[in-house]
């Protein structure tokens, strides 16, 4: 504060600033105070317009203590004046910090709080992204009827109990394969394909070996294993069961993986009916995926072949397409 | 006792018509707030000493965000009662 005006400054300078008579404000201020003063005796609250209110508050006797001393004294019920400006002058007398404004302080416990929040989404999300990224590496392939890897039962297992598979589609036993026929050796190609395709062979089935490896070792892609299926069909009873010591046929392709002719995807497509077939003989439930594919590649062919309508109803509904990689 | 009769009441005694009354007090009350804007203090004898004074940002609560927070520097009005009303008034239980 610069100093204090006095009441002859104060009232010389409203004076000034009104245009009124120094004696006609003196008096009116002068009246003014003395009315506050009487509504305050009487009323307990007055006002001051344009400066604010003025009220009495009551304070109970209480024993308090000399300072000085720290003797106890007793301090008498008594009144205090309290005054409170009005809204318009304290915001005027605040213009200057009206930009101001009240900001939250970051508390230890809150922030414990918010980084524990925090603790726990970024566990949600790592967990999620582990989940994605497991579901894009073993990601279904129901419709392709894959064959479980341990199919054929190894040479001294073959007169033993029939073993269990661990086929997602069909977990059905090995039936015991006879023994009585000789292996047979593998081959020389017998029908060169051409220079662009991939040549037949055949293959004696050994321990372990199963139709989806057998055609990523051929076709370069497992997804045409029904082709090998169908190949061998009367050897085969159950296309997830394959019998050691049987020689098959793995058929040529005249074009690659991912670049069929028409003449592959026709014979793709049959061999996926004849799967969906099989399947459906041995009420295994990836039956109609396979008749989804074949239905994907050839539509109309499929739909000619007198198929069972539910089945086929049940593949058009089934979502995505298939891939051939 | 609400403005309209204070000004009434104060007309009155002044002889005066209310409105000059109120002319005149809205007049005095705008050249105090100048005054304390201008960091100056005055006094109304009878009444009190006013000033203003500034008063540091400080860390408070607030119970509408239930938190603490950092409320901004404001200049408050300061008032001193004068001695005689003090006196006149204190001992006086007022019930309104």
């Amino acid at each position: 504060m610069k100093g204090k005006l006095t009441f002859l400054d104060l009232v010389s300078r409203i004076a000034g600033e009104t245009g009124q008579p120094a004696q006609r404000v003196h008096d009116c201020l002068t009246e003014a105070v003395r009315l506050n003063e009487e509504e305050l005796s009487n009323a307990g609250r007055s006002a001051f317009p344009g400066l604010g209110h003025f009220s009495l508050k009551w304070h109970e006797a209480r024993t308090g203590h000399n300072p000085r001393t720290g003797e106890a004294m007793a301090i008498p019920a008594h009144n205090l004046i309290h005054f409170s400006p009005e809204a318009p002058l304290r915001t005027f007398i605040n213009r200057r910090y009206s930009r101001l404004k009240a900001k939250p302080i970051k508390e230890k416990g809150a922030s414990d709080r918010a980084s524990g929040l925090r603790r726990v989404h970024w566990a949600w999300l790592v967990g999620l992204l582990l989940l994605v990224l497991l579901l894009l590496v073993f990601r279904p392939r129901t419709w392709m009827g894959r064959p479980a890897p341990p199919v054929a039962p190894s040479q001294t297992e073959e007169a033993a109990e029939p073993v269990a598979l661990t086929a997602e589609e069909s977990p059905t036993t090995v039936e015991p394969v006879a023994t009585t026929e000789a292996p047979v050796e593998e081959a020389e190609p017998v029908a060169p394909a051409p220079a662009a395709g991939i040549a037949s062979a055949q293959h004696t089935v050994g321990s372990g070996d199963n139709l989806w490896s057998l055609a990523l070792a051929h076709f370069g892609g497992s997804a045409y294993w029904p082709l090998i299926y169908q190949a061998n069909a009367p050897l085969l009873d159950d296309p997830d069961l394959l019998p050691v010591g049987v020689s098959l046929q793995l058929p040529a392709l005249e074009g690659r993986p991912l670049a069929l002719t028409e003449s592959d995807v026709d014979r793709l497509a049959q061999a996926h009916v004849a799967v969906y077939r099989a399947y459906r003989r041995l009420e295994n439930s990836a039956a109609v995926g396979h008749l989804w594919v074949a239905w994907h590649l050839r539509s109309g062919w499929v739909e000619g072949q007198g198929l069972d309508a539910a089945d086929l109803a049940r593949a058009r509904r089934m979502p995505g397409k298939p891939e051939l990689d | 006792m609400t403005q309209t009769e204070w000004f009434q009441t104060l007309a009155q005694r002044l002889d005066v018509t209310p409105e000059e009354v109120k002319r005149l007090i809205q007049g005095s009350a705008q050249v105090m707030k100048t005054v304390l804007d201008e960091d100056w203090g005055f006094t109304l004898p009878g009444l009190g000493t006013f000033h203003a004074a500034v008063h540091p940002s400080r860390k408070g609560y607030s119970p509408r965000l239930r938190r603490h927070v950092m409320l901004p520097t404001r200049r408050v009005v300061g008032y001193h009662p004068s001695a005689p009303l003090r006196t006149a008034l204190k001992f006086k239980r007022v019930t309104p």
